[in-house]
């Protein structure tokens, strides 16, 4: 579980749905064709996660995950995704979720991620 | 299933039956093929251990993931590891001079008992050894061939598999009690597939002449159209990836298992 502890916290609707990375997420999952109800489950879930996570906009999230080196070289965090797949768990638990529910949510988080470059997996329920 | 068949249906597999154990019997299959495989000196290089992924402890099967191998190994209800043993060469002197008594290496291609001990073994395999980067290469090779051997049948078997990195090598020496000369190889996991087998079709290739040349280097290997409207028929050649449905076969089997889509 995460040693990093957050407050739940407000972000504004209409920060999320500005931000590049949302908008990378939604074009590259094809969720730009979904309906306007699941795009907004979708985008209440990251909020949400987003609050949890220390207040922290969805492209500071993406950012996290990675090592900027010299020269603007980018290189995956292994920190960084460790404590990212630690606070996704406490995010979930934190939300009351276990089993089949846990793990969607869990995943859902990881899907915004996963598309904006941040190479992770999450476990697939089905026991 | 025909042999062009085979090679033309092999895919890597990622979505497995997690419910469909794989009968030992097709495992089995799967070892003959690669011990069948050739080999130089006719030696053992390849060793693989076969485990049950339900016989395997969470805190083991949590160690063996990483980054790009974790829903895989929930999927696959069996593993197979591959070594390759760095001590091939011991035995190698006697396995040769059974061959050359078998008449496989004959006298009349300067085959004999005495030139195995005073030249091939004295002057060749024993330097050889000695060296690692040489010994390395070779035994990489030819547990490869072995491997892809193992794949094919899998495949003869309506089986699925995909070769992984081996997560954790530390883990798994201690947990499979695998000897110090073993050198980790692959990991291959095996089911029933649970996505199409054609698994969205054939995986893009660049055409044969980019890869494959006559004379020289400088002459590409320009492909027979007939030949290949041949292989077309008799299935070495499939319908390319990536089928219209495949997208929708992907985010289904995604959400079978609450993974990301
Ligand atoms: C030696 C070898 C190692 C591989 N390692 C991995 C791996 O660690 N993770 C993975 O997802 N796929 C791995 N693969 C599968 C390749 O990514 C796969 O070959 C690729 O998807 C091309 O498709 P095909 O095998 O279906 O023709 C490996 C394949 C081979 C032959």
């Amino acid at each position: 579980m995460s040693d990093v502890s957050y407050e739940e916290g407000s972000l504004p609707s209409d920060g999320i749905v500005a931000s590049p990375a949302v908008a990378r997420w939604f074009s590259s999952a094809g969720y730009d064709a979904a309906s306007e109800a699941d795009r907004r489950a979708l985008l209440d879930d990251l909020e949400a996660f987003c609050a949890y996570a220390g207040d922290r906009e969805p492209d500071e999230l993406v950012r996290s995950c990675f090592r900027i080196g010299e020269g603007g070289t980018k290189a995956i965090s292994v920190k960084g995704r460790r404590e990212m797949q630690e606070t996704i768990e406490a995010f979930v638990a934190h939300r009351g979720l276990s089993g089949h529910a846990g793990t969607v949510m869990g995943n859902r988080i990881r899907s915004f991620l996963i598309h904006n470059g941040v190479f992770m997996q999450g476990v697939p329920s089905f026991r | 299933m025909e042999f062009k068949e085979v090679i033309g249906l092999r895919r890597s597999i990622r979505w497995f039956k997690p419910w469909q154990p794989v009968e030992r019997e097709k495992i089995q299959v799967m070892l003959e093929a690669a011990n069948r495989s050739s080999r130089s000196m006719n030696a053992d290089y390849c060793k693989a251990v076969v485990v049950n992924r339900d016989d395997l402890d969470q805190e083991t099967r949590d160690a063996l993931r990483n980054p790009t191998t974790t829903v895989d190994l929930d999927l696959a209800p069996t593993y197979i590891f591959w070594f390759t043993d760095m001590d091939y060469e011991v035995g190698t002197q006697d396995r040769l001079k059974e061959l050359v008594q078998h008449k496989v290496l004959p006298p009349s291609h300067g085959w004999s008992e005495a030139y195995v001990d005073e030249v091939v073994w004295g002057q060749v395999i024993e330097p050889m050894s000695k060296v690692f980067a040489i010994k390395q290469w070779m035994g990489s090779i030819e547990s490869g061939i072995c491997i892809c051997n193992a794949l094919n049948a899998a495949v003869d078997e309506g089986l699925g598999a995909c070769l992984h990195a081996m997560g954790n090598p530390a883990v798994v020496k201690e947990v499979l009690k695998v000897p110090d000369s073993w050198f980790p190889a692959w990991l291959m996991l095996v089911g029933y597939p649970l996505e199409d087998r054609e698994a969205g079709g054939q995986r893009p290739r660049r055409p044969l002449d980019t890869n494959f040349f006559e004379g020289t280097c400088e002459t590409p290997f320009v492909p027979d159209p007939e030949v290949t409207e041949r292989l077309r028929r008799e299935g070495m050649i499939q319908e390319a990836g990536p089928f219209p449905w495949r997208a929708d076969e992907v985010r289904m089997l995604s959400r079978m298992f609450g993974l990301p889509e």
